[in-house]
């Protein structure tokens, strides 16, 4: 972190404008998800740098939408009401998420207390919200290790957030824990903190832009400062394609 | 917060209720500036219809992603207009052609212009404003605002068409953003 912030507000500049790729997107990422929270600085500031590109929205002319866009709407309400018609992996997952909103287990960050039961309740209920929203797709992980345990991540078209929730799912080894990866072009970046299932529970949500990448990927690695690349020596590991 | 924003944020709630009579009225106030915003930035109309109407179902389906503590429900809106305009020409790979024509502001073909559009008249008026701020801006630092927002570029692809360095598009951008949200302040306080 800069000591006047100058670097952190320009890289939120350029995340809300959406222009950023690179490095300079993953670190925007990594700040979004890990300093932006903790700094009232930054939040304040992303607050303004919102409400000013939705302002800059304005500067494009209004145009006459065609009847038929809202006419199309109008089927798709009718299509798809509010929270129903999905896929029967996404109907599956939903069930599963939804039964998880009264339980106590789920995942914990390390270096942070475990959330209380409203903020996982709040989690479970937002991945139910990104399953509404359209485009929603669930991608089920594939263990690269034969591990047990289920993982699905959630993410939708325009949300700038990722959820991934797994049951079952079993305990790194003594010092371990697992971290998340995002790879774009065979290029790996950490996303989130290290966590460690609970009860064989996960629930993430993570900041963070899922357009930008083709690939996600959880590795055990050693509890502690995250390698810069993927180091999966022994352990379990499950990755796939988004 | 403006009379206006408080009746968006009424209509948002009755959104969330189900209550479809508010979800059109939301309609009639933000499609034409959705629009407006995905054909300068897509430059299609095919794909602006398709970008308005999946912003307007994504918000009938899913009302609770506007959290009112986070801002206004129009900066909202229209925030997700944008990013959902910028997903689908950087997936149809029109980018260069899409940011020659989206430089400046002039409209684009197929494009009317606001005085001939039926719209919500403080969106009228907080429209003039925008662009009258914009005109404050130094060029230097309006070019690469608009670049990055309505020619949906990346801060590589603008360093490299204007030949700047990285690190001066960056600072630019925000230094553009920072003098325009000063400049809306102002015109709100007059």
């Amino acid at each position: 972190m800069t000591d006047d912030h100058t670097r952190e507000l320009e890289l939120l500049a350029g995340y809300v404008t959406l222009s950023l790729d690179g490095q300079d997107a993953e670190e925007a990422d990594r700040l979004m998800s890990e300093h932006v929270p903790r700094c009232p600085t930054c939040r304040g500031s992303l607050e303004e740098l919102r409400e000013t590109v939705g302002d800059l929205a304005l500067a494009a002319a209004a145009a006459t939408v065609p009847d038929l866009v809202l006419a199309r709407i109008r089927r798709g309400i009718e299509d798809v009401p509010v929270r129903r018609r999905r896929g029967t992996a996404a109907i599956a997952l939903v069930a599963s998420v939804a039964a998880l909103v009264g339980m106590a287990g789920f995942s914990l960050s390390l270096g942070t207390r475990a959330r209380d039961a409203e903020a996982q309740r709040g989690t479970a209920l937002e991945v139910l919200n990104a399953m509404g929203q359209p485009g929603a797709v669930p991608v089920s992980l594939e263990s690269t290790t034969g591990s047990a345990g289920g993982l699905v991540e959630v993410s939708a078209p325009g949300l700038e957030q990722m959820y991934l929730y797994g049951s079952d799912v079993p305990s790194p080894t003594q010092g371990s824990a697992y971290q998340l990866w995002l790879g774009a072009a065979g290029s790996y970046t950490p996303v989130g903190p290290q966590f460690i299932p609970e009860a064989g529970v996960v629930l993430l949500e993570l900041t963070v832009d899922p357009s930008r990448y083709d690939e996600i990927l959880i590795t055990e690695e050693p509890a502690g400062p995250t390698p810069s690349t993927p180091t999966p020596e022994d352990g379990h590991t499950w990755g796939a394609s988004i | 917060m403006t009379e206006d924003d408080r009746f968006d944020l009424e209509l948002h709630g009755r959104v969330s209720a189900g209550d479809r009579a508010a979800f059109e009225e939301l309609y009639r106030r933000y499609a034409p500036a959705a629009y407006g915003l995905a054909l300068r930035v897509t430059a299609q109309e095919t794909l602006a219809q398709e970008v308005v109407q999946d912003a307007f179902l994504a918000l009938w389906r899913a009302p609770e992603a506007y959290d009112p503590s986070r801002g206004l429900f129009r900066s909202f809106f229209l925030s997700l207009v944008h990013h959902r305009a910028v997903d689908t020409v950087r997936r149809e790979e029109r980018l260069r052609k899409r940011t020659e024509r989206a430089a400046n502001l002039g409209p684009v073909a197929g494009e009317d212009v606001a005085e001939d559009v039926v719209e919500s008249s403080y969106l009228a008026v907080r429209r003039k404003e925008v662009r009258e701020a914009l005109e404050t801006l130094p060029p230097d630092q309006r070019k690469v605002l608009e670049l990055a927002y309505f020619g949906g570029s990346t801060q590589a692809r603008i360093a490299q068409e204007l030949q700047i360095p990285l690190g001066t598009v960056k600072t630019r951008t925000l230094a553009a953003m920072r003098k325009l949200r000063q400049a809306l302040d102002r015109e709100g306080a007059e």
